[in-house]
């Protein structure tokens, strides 16, 4: 029987710590229903994605249950978790699988409070596991205030035709994504501005652009028309902070497209910075490089900070994206792009389109 | 709605009403709060209610000046009602 809705602090799930995999727990974290608002929407979104008929994410429900495996060392041990339908009603209920590796954040709060309580050191190594928590049956809801996303409409396959794709895997045919070339150029001249002063600084800013549905699929897509930069910010040679003048900036500018009817559906898709440093504090080349075609260095990655500035700015919007330019180890650039899978920020392409005429969309 | 009073106010008689919305524009929420709450009190309680991350400390924006709020103030000394405040993350990008 299902148990009411989960309160923001009651824990569906825990996550447990240890020294070694498979040994003693040093402690257990909760996860509470705040920390899977993020695989909520997701589930929710993959719904919409299937053609939903576009329940508010505020109204989204959904009920969790542990998935287990098995492994020779360990035995049994719970692998991640599924979002389901609560109370199936159609003949193919929805089921979403989230690997634990989605709770790492949790992981990490538990282990920065093992520190203070000083039962870790800092930076030693820790393994964490999941289990089900003390309100396993409770049912999960999207965050108040959260609608449908408004739509754009434009045909999927007219924009595929020519687009030239980018690191596109498998994967990314369920969320296609697309740049038009000069959102895709800018990008990358704001990520990489930094690169030119001294001391080089991370800069930035914010990819714009419209969530759109096919008419002839129903498959929802984004396209990145344009990029915000994030003038006004803080930057330092490993940190880029927006700061209340570079937020209203974005706001003011958001507002006026989205009061204009060929741009009523910009939204803020994702973010774009640089990395102007090059890889392991600028050491040599390694005693492969000249044998090599491609440089395995950059310091195009999604870092730890940057990962939580998204769950922050993002949370809830499953449909985020994430770019960093970077530099390898022969100073020749790199490029990283992200979008949310299984709860967290993963690897993925997009296609580049040469412009977004106002007549594909509608 | 959520209500925080401090124990000597009446529920209707002194209570300050704003919105308060996400950093995207996506997700914005009715107010109902006692004026003399410090910010910091009312940023907590807003968070949690948006269901933001619990592990990022945030910060409330009058959308009107721009300017954070003081945390340490009550937040009636700070606000009009009827403001909009944007609900906005301390963190930063950054390797």
């Amino acid at each position: 029987m299902l148990e009411g809705i989960a309160t923001p602090e009651a824990a569906p799930l825990s996550v447990h710590l240890h020294r070694e995999r498979g040994g003693p727990s040093l402690g257990i974290e909760p996860v509470s229903a705040r920390d899977l608002v993020d695989a909520v929407a997701e589930a929710w979104f993959y719904e919409l994605c299937a053609g939903g008929a576009g329940v508010r994410l505020a109204d989204f429900e959904t009920r969790l249950r542990v998935v287990e495996a098995e492994d020779t060392e360990i035995g049994k041990y719970t692998a991640g978790f599924e979002l389901l339908e609560p109370e199936p009603v159609s003949r193919e209920p929805f089921s979403y699988y989230f690997p634990r590796e989605c709770l790492a954040h949790v992981a990490a709060r538990g282990a920065r409070r093992l520190i203070e309580e000083g039962r870790l050191a800092t930076g030693e190594l820790y393994f964490y596991g999941l289990t089900a928590g003390d309100a396993p049956d409770a049912l999960l809801r999207g965050p108040e205030g959260r609608g449908v996303p408004g739509l754009a409409t434009a045909p999927l396959r007219r924009l595929l035709e020519g687009a030239e794709p980018v690191d596109v895997g498998e994967d990314d045919a369920a969320y296609p994504v697309f740049f038009t070339r000069s959102a895709r150029e800018r990008a990358e001249r704001v990520s990489r501005k930094g690169g030119d002063v001294s001391p080089p600084v991370e800069t930035g800013g914010l990819l714009i652009g419209p969530l759109c549905r096919c008419p002839e699929t129903g498959q929802l897509f984004a396209v990145v028309v344009q990029v915000l930069e994030a003038t006004e910010s803080e930057a330092t040679k490993y940190s880029l902070t927006y700061s209340g003048p570079t937020w209203a900036r974005v706001q003011a500018l958001l507002r006026a497209q989205q009061a204009h009817p060929t741009t009523r559906h910009h939204r803020i898709l994702g973010q774009s910075h640089g990395h102007n440093f090059l890889p392991f504090e600028g050491a040599e080349p390694c005693a492969a490089c000249r044998l090599v075609d491609v440089c395995t260095r950059s310091s195009a990655y999604l870092s730890a900070d940057d990962r939580t500035w998204c769950r922050a700015v993002f949370s809830g919007e499953p449909w985020q994206l994430s770019q960093v330019f970077g530099m390898d180890a022969r100073s020749g650039g790199t490029e990283t792009f992200y979008g949310q899978l299984g709860g967290g920020l993963t690897r993925r392409g997009y296609w580049v389109i040469d412009e977004l005429r106002d007549d594909g969309l509608a | 709605m959520s209500r925080l009073h401090t124990s000597s106010q009446k529920a209707s008689d002194e209570v300050l009403l704003f919105h308060a919305a996400n950093v995207t524009g996506t997700q914005e929420i009715p107010v109902e709060i006692g004026p003399g709450l410090s910010v910091r009190a009312v940023t907590d309680s807003i968070a949690s209610r948006m269901a933001l991350p619990g592990d990022v400390a945030w910060s409330l924006r009058d959308d009107d000046s721009s300017a954070y709020l003081d945390e340490d103030r009550p937040i009636g000394d700070q606000l009009a009602p009827g403001a909009h405040v944007t609900v906005t993350p301390k963190t930063h990008l950054g390797a």
